[in-house]
């Protein structure tokens, strides 16, 4: 009898050692997944394709990212299944977008929330822009301001959806100008612009990099960031710069992330590797060519940036 | 006339080595259920990776192109339509190749594809400029005012009995609203974590159409003697030609359909099929026999299909707005190398660009080619025994059904709605106007939401709906679609003999 | 046709018809007794509209006019709940467990060995059916999995 207990303790430690990553030391020894929770063609699809494509160098994980969409309802599918059942060893990691998903976490119940998730490195910040149609007759934000005080409630701005980067700018431009707008949430940010190209709203805020493509049908009247964007629209004020208070709350960071339970090793190797990878020349270049803004942090960066977003969002959705 | 200059890249070596291989399995893909036109682009763009921009738009170009007219195989074949788009087809479709005329529908098929897609290129290729702005004006209340034309349509389509028709549409529109609405920001209906994502559209297609035909296969039990297993009898190609060309009206009514509906960004090109479909029945003086096998009701249904295709860019080549979910799949894939839609992309990338659109034109042509062969080779498909094919659709149906989103979710949701439309399909009930009812649902809802805000900033809910030439425009078509559909009822009523018990 | 198979046609016309009614009557419960109700106009709209449709179509039902659709008998139902029950337990069970290609080998080969008309005393048959299930997955393993690289669910195997 304890001859058969033994027999079968040997062979429970030989699978439990075949099923477990062989050790972090290894790690990775087979290709990586990143599950974006959003549809393939979507701006945060087409980046992370672009910023995975050199995994594979020795210098980097040494082996490839595959890409999994696990698109629906704005992201929270996606999100909710990786907090609750992807594997914690790190070959399953997850893109992330702030403020997206903090502001769901606090709206909704969801699974995940800044507690159970643990950044990696971020690599792109889109900031949402102030936009009219080009044949509009407001050429500043003060023109703006000006008619939106005078006509409280009548001045209509597009976005993307309840609760997205785009609604949060555009709660903080409400705040700023001082006068009342009218919110119109559409579905994504192509069907948003779509309606300030075809005059349907009078403004909008939508992506940088979205404005930046159509820059030719619209006027770009300022980007809710604390700094300009050197890159593509160097002439472009910031909001603060008018004197409009809006900080970068609402800027659209993405990045990649694991759970929370990841083996403490395998978090510091990708934490020193990725934000290299993310800096890699053919990554930067392909990045630019596809009109994408690249912000390369490390993790303690995205760390402290995570805490500091929740912090205000919460108090900014607590009146909503 | 500047595409003619870029058509040397076309016809390179290595250029028809991908358009041929994009057609063939665009075509095969597209005949696939549950592989839609977008994700078969998809899964495509990681390709393009590899191969220089023109190539790979070439690739993306000819699949697109395939995909969508291959969507109608299954449909006339198996009454199993390959996307959304191709439901219309399957009405008459698979009518015609119950009667044995499976080849004769398919060829009628693709020349019709054909017709259609070519025009709408043109329009791509010539009207572009023109047509940009004006598809921009299209609005929430116009939008809102079309997915209600939409709704109209709903109680006569493929149905017998008008209150079933509607009460099927209704149900659909029930099941459109179930999930997380980014515009309202709320959470409906999610009884089941199964349904956190919503239904999606194309599980919903897979579930209603494949489940119900995979069960009807299964009927006879292990005898096979209740499945109608169908023949294909061979077919004269110039004899199709000349049956698509005798069928104008219909053919004209679906180009019109195709390009219109194609144009207009957000308006679900899903609906072309059905929309003209409907419009050259009502035209028609067979109309009573539309649904019965009658070849006119592919031609309105393939012309609009593929007459959308070109259109469908305008908005996304010109001022890099997605108006379809292909095109907004199709931006990323132009992105990826570095090529921005828009105003400059005529100057800046004329090469790619009209590689892209001539790619497209010759996709037809060789969509057409191969799309007739195809169609010679149908009489083997349907030769398969019963029980093979309901098992071999039902792995392809759940394979589909979760490519979508990778997500499982999606599987259970099309089989738990497949084995509820089998039963009632037994009581004369139909999925066409279900799938209806989950397409125009969100476009109704969301545009009379967007609508309403913007009203509210404007001068209040009623002038915003119903002012304007547009809106007016559109109410009348409402009208009179009403009126058309109340009518025939009532003439259908005394036509018939008073009923006298149930069968 | 007599008397009771009347009254049977009847009480089978009214059964799904019920079931609308019910989900119908289900919709409106839910979105009149929301909080907020101005996310649920659309759905209390649809919710009259299916009542309404409902109750017409059962009055034609009870009145013997609805002449669309004949209905399951019973026979029909015991042919085909075999497959059903293969079907739920393949998508429900097999494929997420075993994974797709695994789970779809056995979904397909027991699907397809339960309704084939040939004798399951020749071992040819058997033969042709395991032939047959190996050939339909090794294509849509080498299209799907290989050259489309398409995620498919993983259980215990691919």
């Amino acid at each position: 009898m304890s001859k058969y207990v033994k027999r079968f303790g040997m062979l429970a430690v030989l699978a439990a050692a075949m099923t477990l990553p062989a050790s972090a030391a290894d790690y990775p020894d087979r290709p990586v997944s990143l599950m974006v929770a959003y549809s393939p063609g979507g701006a945060t699809d087409f980046q992370a394709r672009i910023v995975t494509m050199v995994a594979a160098n020795e210098e980097y994980l040494g082996q490839p990212i595959v890409i999994i969409n696990r698109p629906g309802a704005g992201g929270k599918v996606g999100w909710n299944k990786f907090a609750s059942g992807a594997r914690k060893d790190g070959y399953e990691l997850a893109a992330y977008n702030v403020p997206h998903f903090i502001a769901q976490s606090i709206k909704f119940k969801t699974k995940y929330n800044v507690e159970n998730l643990e950044p990696i490195a971020n690599w792109g910040a889109d900031p949402a822009v102030f936009v009219v149609n080009r044949d509009s007759p407001f050429n500043t934000m003060k023109d703006v301001q000006d008619f939106a005080k005078a006509n409280p409630g009548k001045l209509t701005v597009s976005g993307a959806g309840l609760f997205v980067g785009h609604h949060i700018a555009y709660l903080q431009i409400e705040k700023a100008l001082d006068g009342k707008l009218k919110y119109v949430p559409h579905k994504g940010g192509a069907p948003a612009l779509k309606s300030v190209l075809g005059g349907q709203v009078m403004a909008g805020v939508n992506n940088l990099s979205d404005a930046y493509r159509s820059r030719d049908s619209l006027k770009i009247l300022g980007i809710a960031d604390v700094q300009r964007n050197e890159e593509f629209l160097p002439d472009v004020p910031t909001l603060k710069e008018l004197g409009f208070d809006v900080d970068d709350s609402s800027v659209n960071f993405r990045g990649v992330m694991v759970r929370k339970g990841t083996p403490p090793e395998v978090i510091d190797m990708l934490a020193a590797k990725v934000p290299e990878m993310f800096k890699n020349k053919r990554v930067a270049k392909q990045m630019k060519a596809g009109g994408s803004p690249v912000r390369v942090m490390t993790r303690d960066q995205v760390k402290a940036m995570w805490a500091k977003r929740e912090a205000f969002l919460k108090q900014l959705l607590a009146g909503l | 006339m500047e595409f003619l200059q870029h058509f040397g890249p076309v016809f390179t070596l290595t250029s028809m080595a991908i358009l041929c291989g994009g057609t063939i399995g665009g075509l095969l893909l597209g005949a696939t259920p549950g592989l839609s036109p977008t994700m078969a682009v998809a899964l495509l763009i990681p390709f393009t990776f590899h191969m220089t921009p023109i190539h790979g738009l070439m690739l993306l170009g000819a699949a697109y192109t395939a995909t969508v007219a291959g969507g109608a195989i299954s449909a006339i074949l198996l009454k199993i339509p390959g996307a959304p788009a191709n439901i219309a087809t399957a009405l008459d479709g698979n009518a015609m190749a119950k009667k044995g005329e499976g080849a004769r529908a398919l060829q009628i098929c693709f020349i019709s594809s054909f017709i259609g897609g070519v025009l709408g290129i043109l329009v791509l290729i010539f009207l572009t400029p023109v047509l940009a702005k004006w598809a921009l004006g299209f609005g929430p209340s116009h939008l809102f005012w079309i997915a209600i034309l939409g709704v109209t349509i709903i109680g006569s389509l493929d149905s017998k009995s008008v209150i079933k028709g509607l009460l099927a549409g209704a149900v659909g529109l029930w099941i459109a609203m179930i999930g997380y609405d980014s515009i309202q920001g709320v959470e409906r209906f999610i009884f089941s974590e199964h349904l956190e994502g919503g239904v999606h559209i194309i599980a919903a297609l897979i579930g209603l159409f494949a489940i119900p035909q995979i069960i009807e296969m299964l009927e006879g039990g292990r005898t096979n003697r209740q499945y109608e297993i169908v023949k294909v009898q061979p077919h004269s190609i110039v004899k199709a030609i000349s049956e698509t060309f005798s069928k104008m009206r219909a053919a004209v009514i679906g180009s019109v359909v195709g390009i219109i509906v194609g144009l207009i960004p957000g308006a679900g090109g899903q609906i072309a099929g059905l929309v003209s479909y409907d419009q050259a029945r009502r035209f028609s003086p067979n109309r009573d026999k539309f649904g019965t096998g009658e070849s006119e009701g592919v031609v309105a249904a393939e012309t609009a299909n593929n007459a959308m295709v070109g259109p469908s860019l305008v908005p996304l080549l010109t001022l890099s707005v997605p108006g379809s979910p292909t095109a907004a799949v199709l931006l990323g894939g132009l992105l990826i190398h570095g090529i921005f839609p828009g105003p400059n992309l005529f100057v800046e990338h004329a090469d790619v660009a009209w590689a892209f659109i001539n790619s497209l034109l010759i996709g037809q042509v060789l969509m057409l080619v191969f799309g007739l062969y195809i169609a010679g080779l149908a009489a083997h498909v349907v030769r398969i025994p019963p029980p093979i094919l309901a098992s071999g659709i039902l792995v392809l149906s759940v394979f589909g059904a979760y490519s979508v989103q990778s997500s499982y979710s999606d599987v259970v949701v099309m089989l738990v709605l497949g084995l509820g439309m089998y039963f009632l399909s037994k009581y004369g009930f139909s999925p066409a106007p279900l799938v209806l009812g989950i397409i125009l649902g969100p476009i109704a809802e969301s545009n009379y939401v967007q609508g309403s805000i913007i009203a509210e900033a404007g001068d209040g809910l009623f002038s915003y709906f119903f002012t304007g030439t547009l809106n007016l425009f559109l109410i009348t078509l409402v009208v009179a679609s009403i009126v058309y559909s109340v009518v025939s009822e009532i003439r259908i009523r005394r036509l018939e003999p008073r009923p006298g018990v149930a069968s | 046709m007599s008397q009771q198979d009347q009254v049977a046609g009847r009480v089978q016309q009214s059964i799904p018809v019920l079931i609308t009614l019910g989900l119908g009557l289900w919709i409106a419960y839910e979105s009149f007794t929301v909080e907020d109700p101005q996310p649920y106009l659309f759905p209390q709209l649809i919710s009259i509209a299916m009542i309404g449709l409902s109750a017409a179509a059962l009055f034609r039902a009870v009145r013997g006019a609805n002449r669309t659709g004949a209905g399951i008998p019973v026979d029909l139902l015991l042919r085909i709940a075999p497959g059903i029950a293969v079907m739920l337990v393949y998508v429900l069970v097999l494929a997420p467990q075993l994974g797709f290609y695994t789970g779809s080998a056995v979904g397909f080969f027991t699907l397809y060995s339960l309704y084939d008309p040939n004798s399951h005393q020749s071992v040819r048959t058997w033969l042709t059916r395991i032939t047959i299930t190996a050939g339909f997955m090794l294509v849509i393993y080498l299209v799907f999995a290989l050259a489309l690289q398409v995620q498919t669910p993983r259980g215990l195997f691919l």
